[in-house]
């Protein structure tokens, strides 16, 4: 496969170190909601089936993405000391990629029903980074990495800097980090702007979708900093209420089977492609009605 | 990824997990009524809460809303977890004070309530069996 190691894997043992610290932080500041037993457990083990599942879909992933590659437009080598520049504009571009893929994932019920898994906790916490997809494979979600295949970007750098990608995003799931620096914030994606990516809060739904450089969503409108005014509530608009993890990993995916089965002939394909809790009688909530009747509320 | 790594995830996973017991964390209680029709209105959108009360050392509660729609919540961890309880409500009392409550969801589950006294079970319950 890939000639280069996944950067990830070397990192899980900071990953388990950070965690440590953060418990040892938060039990030091009394902040004793901020993790418990039952959601760490559920989360981490997401997170290692999650890997289980990535090994097993990787070879596949791999040969599609060779297979693309050999359309590209441009001739770009892996090695650092000549492509330098080429190693920045990938991790960029991929960057960007993942922008459109985490929009698409809040906005599309079948990228929804794999990425749901991650917004599931009510919890906040640097475990929660870990609770990943185990459906990543079968909601396509790599289709959105392959036009940098196609611009010419290795496959091998393309899932390197991807994994650099996903390191970076550990750290953010944290409450014990409060703002850092304006210039930092003004670029990268950081605790306070992810914690309102993963807040219910009517004023904080479908925002800040970045992965490293939250430049994306200042550019594309879909910035909302957070306020001190109103304290966040994560999860989900629908809570599951359960730590099963296997429900955790497949409740959307029953929930879109359900819906289309039982839906008329002319709705069903709506089931899948619209936004996550569009019906077509109108009877569930959207993210943008709840929003809407916020917004009205406010008025009042 | 490979057997050993597998193991060693594991063996981590295990250790957080175990840290997380042992340093105590992962405790919640409802101080009040109102703490439950805040968080009754903050989880089920468009849902008004009239009154609550608050069971089981406020590991649970019971939210009554202005349409006569009822909010069930039940400790998740650190936070509360709701469910709107749909007509008609299924309940069975287990004792004078405890309340199961059939939240229609099965991975919900049922939710078991304990009341502060028999009186004040059999009000709601018969709140409940009379919902809209």
């Amino acid at each position: 496969m890939s000639e280069l190691p996944n950067p990830v894997d070397f990192a899980v043992p900071a990953f388990v170190a950070l965690m440590l610290v953060e418990i040892w932080l938060v039990r030091r500041r009394k902040q004793t909601r901020a993790y418990s037993p039952g959601d760490t457990a559920t989360s981490l083990f997401l997170g290692l089936g999650s890997t289980v599942a990535g090994v097993l879909s990787a070879g596949l992933v791999y040969a599609l993405a060779t297979w693309v590659h050999t359309f590209a437009l441009f001739d770009i080598g892996l090695d650092l000391r000549s492509w330098w520049w080429a190693w920045i504009l990938c991790f960029v571009i991929d960057d960007l990629a993942y922008y459109v893929f985490h929009r698409s994932a809040h906005r599309v019920r079948w990228f929804w029903a794999s990425h749901v898994i991650h917004h599931s906790s009510q919890h906040y916490n640097l475990s929660t980074a870990l609770r990943q997809t185990w459906t990543g494979f079968l909601s396509i979600a790599f289709i959105f990495r392959l036009p940098l295949f196609l611009i010419g970007f290795p496959p091998a750098m393309v899932f390197f800097v991807a994994g650099l990608n996903l390191i970076y995003q550990f750290w953010i799931h944290t409450e014990a980090i409060d703002r850092l620096p304006r210039w930092f914030e003004a670029v990268m994606n950081t605790p306070s702007h992810h914690r309102v990516h993963h807040a219910t809060n009517a004023r904080y739904l479908d925002r800040n979708y970045a992965g490293v450089f939250i430049v994306w969503d200042r550019m594309f409108g879909t910035f909302e900093p957070e306020t001190e005014a109103e304290t966040i509530r994560y999860g989900l608009v629908n809570n599951i209420g359960s730590f099963n993890v296997l429900w955790a990993a497949v409740h959307e995916w029953v929930g879109i089977v359900r819906d289309v089965w039982r839906a008329p002939w002319r709705h069903k394909l709506n089931y899948v492609i619209r936004e996550p809790g569009w019906s077509h009688d109108g009877s569930r909530d959207t993210s943008d009605t709840i929003r809407a009747a916020w917004l009205e509320k406010g008025k009042q | 990824m490979n057997l050993l790594q597998i193991i060693g995830s594991l063996v981590a996973v295990l250790a957080v997990i175990a840290a997380v017991k042992l340093l105590g964390l992962g405790r919640a209680q409802l101080a009040g009524p109102s703490e439950a029709c805040e968080n009754a209105e903050a989880m089920v959108h468009g849902f008004t809460a009239t009154d609550a009360i608050v069971c089981g050392e406020g590991n649970g509660a019971l939210v009554a809303g202005d349409k006569g729609d009822f909010v069930v919540l039940k400790r998740l961890g650190s936070y509360y977890a709701a469910r709107k309880l749909l007509p008609p409500i299924s309940t069975a009392e287990r004792d004078d004070t405890v309340l199961h409550i059939e939240s229609g969801d099965r991975y919900f589950g049922r939710v078991n309530l304990t009341f502060p006294d028999a009186a004040s079970r059999t009000a709601w319950q018969q709140r409940l069996e009379h919902s809209a």
